[in-house]
Order: C-alpha cells, then sequence, then structure tokens
C-alpha cells in the first residue's frame, strides 16, 4: 500500500492555497474533505501519496503553507486510522 | 419491407426521436438510419440496444454513420441492468461544475470534495448525470476524473449531455461516461427512484 498522509489546516483558505502550490509542484495529491475521525467540523485537507511525514513537513516549511497538523494513514481490517505526527 | 431514416443535420435528439417514431409506426423489417456525428450514433444505437433491437451493422463515410437495424419488440422503457449490490438507486443531477452558487472558485474546490467522497462511501449512486457545465468534469483535465472512474468502474453509470459538450466544443475532451441526451436524462430524471439535484 502506498504510504498516504492527509494535511490538515486552520481556514479554508489556507486548504485552497496549499492546494494550488501543491499543484504547482506537481506533487500527487487531492483535496478531500477532512475525514471525520479527525474532525467532526466541516474542512478542507490534502491527501498526500507517496512522502514521507519529514518530506511532507519540509515541503510545507519551504513553500510557506500553514498547515493545521500531518496525519498518516494507517490502513486496517476495512477501515483507516489517523495518526497524529507531531 | 426496409425503411429508412435521415436523421442528418439534425439536432439531438431528434435523431433517437425520429427512430422512436418509426419503431412504433412499424410496417418494416429493416431500418437503415444515417447520422453526421458520433453523439448521434451512440445515442441512436443506445437507444435501439435498450428497446430491444437488434445493429447488425454500423457503416462510417466520411463522418456520416449508417446504422442497419433488425427491429425488435419496442418497448418505452427497457429494464436497467442490475450492477452490484452496493449502488443505492439513487441518481445524481450535476448541472454545473461548481457545487452551490457564491463563489465558483470554492464551489469547483466543493465539487471536487464532493466526487472523492462518493468514492469513500459505502453506497454508490446508480447514475450520474451531467448537464451545461457540469460535463466539465468528465472530461480528460478534470480534477474529479478519477473519482468519477472509480465510480465507473463500481457500477455507476454516468451520463454526459451530448448537447452540452457540443456547446462548448469539448467533445473530443471526454474522458468518462457516455454521451447521452435530453430524451435519455429527462427520462432517468422521471424514471429513477431517486434524484438528487447538485
Amino acid at each position: 500500500m502506498i504510504l498516504q498522509a492527509v494535511l490538515t489546516f486552520h481556514s479554508t483558505h489556507s486548504a485552497m492555497a496549499a492546494e494550488d502550490t501543491f499543484k504547482q509542484l506537481k506533487l500527487d495529491f487531492e483535496l478531500i474533505p477532512t475525514p471525520r475521525q479527525i474532525s467532526a467540523e466541516c474542512g478542507f485537507a490534502l491527501l498526500l501519496r507517496g512522502l514521507e511525514i519529514a518530506e511532507i513537513s519540509l515541503i510545507c516549511q519551504q513553500n510557506q503553507i500553514k498547515y493545521d497538523s500531518i496525519y498518516k494513514i494507517k490502513f486496517t481490517d476495512g477501515g483507516k486510522e489517523y495518526e497524529k505526527s507531531d | 419491407m426496409k425503411k429508412v431514416i435521415d436523421a442528418r443535420g439534425l439536432d439531438c435528439p431528434k435523431p433517437v426521436l425520429e427512430t422512436k417514431k418509426a419503431l412504433e409506426k412499424g410496417g418494416f423489417t429493416k431500418l437503415e438510419i444515417t447520422v453526421d456525428n458520433k453523439a448521434a450514433r451512440d445515442n441512436v444505437s443506445s437507444f435501439l440496444e435498450k428497446t430491444g433491437n437488434k445493429i447488425d451493422k454500423i457503416n462510417e463515410v466520411k463522418g456520416e454513420f449508417t446504422l442497419y437495424v433488425t427491429p425488435g419488440n419496442v418497448s418505452e422503457t427497457a429494464p436497467e441492468p442490475q450492477n452490484t449490490a452496493d449502488v443505492t438507486g439513487k441518481t445524481i443531477f450535476i448541472a454545473s461544475n461548481c457545487l452551490g452558487s457564491g463563489s465558483d472558485d470554492l464551489g469547483a474546490k466543493l465539487m471536487k470534495a464532493f466526487t472523492f467522497t462518493l468514492t469513500e462511501l459505502d453506497n454508490l449512486p446508480q447514475r450520474i448525470l451531467f448537464m451545461n457545465a457540469g460535463v466539465y468534469l468528465c472530461l480528460q483535465d478534470s480534477d474529479s476524473l478519477p473519482n468519477l472512474k472509480i465510480l465507473a468502474e463500481r457500477g455507476t453509470d454516468i451520463l454526459v449531455c451530448g448537447t452540452c459538450l457540443n456547446f462548448f466544443g469539448v467533445a473530443d475532451q471526454l474522458a468518462i461516461g457516455k454521451v447521452s441526451n435530453m430524451y435519455d436524462i429527462a427520462g432517468h430524471l422521471l424514471s429513477d427512484t431517486q434524484v438528487i439535484k447538485i
């Protein structure tokens, strides 16, 4: 299973801005609604494929992307778990 | 006896209507229908197959198509094929590339997130109908394309308005779904169990 992570934001605008940046960087990602397991509130998040947490963190830092948290997705029997990284 | 329909130059969905009228009237054993574009060919073919007619062959000459048909029993509505078990029977009608109004930028992103979420849910829509700027979601460069492909693979029927593709000049960029017409789309809006407009 390919490495997957979810990047969450403090605001919809930050998520949309980050999406534009990730698009320019031609990374494998998807704009998704923030998974219910992470937050019950409505919000956009980015689903990133094939990147380590440290790489994501570095890309965000280098491109001035303001984010809330990074979650590593763990695939379990018939579901997904989101593990928050420090 | 042979019946010939020249449906060249007719706008969608007239070729289908002419075909339907002729079949209802009957009185022939072979039918030939000539159309001048691929969308009309596909629409007429799909109608003929759904209503139990046999297309013996389709000839193409300089972008014009002639369908050679042996008529079967004409019925108004053909039974829908049953898809996989988790298809809900709900039909989603998408008539815009944006979800809601207020901000097109936000609307486009909400639409993309919506199509993604459909792939994550346990219940699949039976059918998604795309009309007006909604057809943009089915093009090669659409952000929603990967999501729609997943839904189609799992059994969701995707129909795209041919008139709309033609109006926006994007018919050659269609990457998912069947080109359809008002006749089929309106039929589904009325006959499908539950329709949700987005």
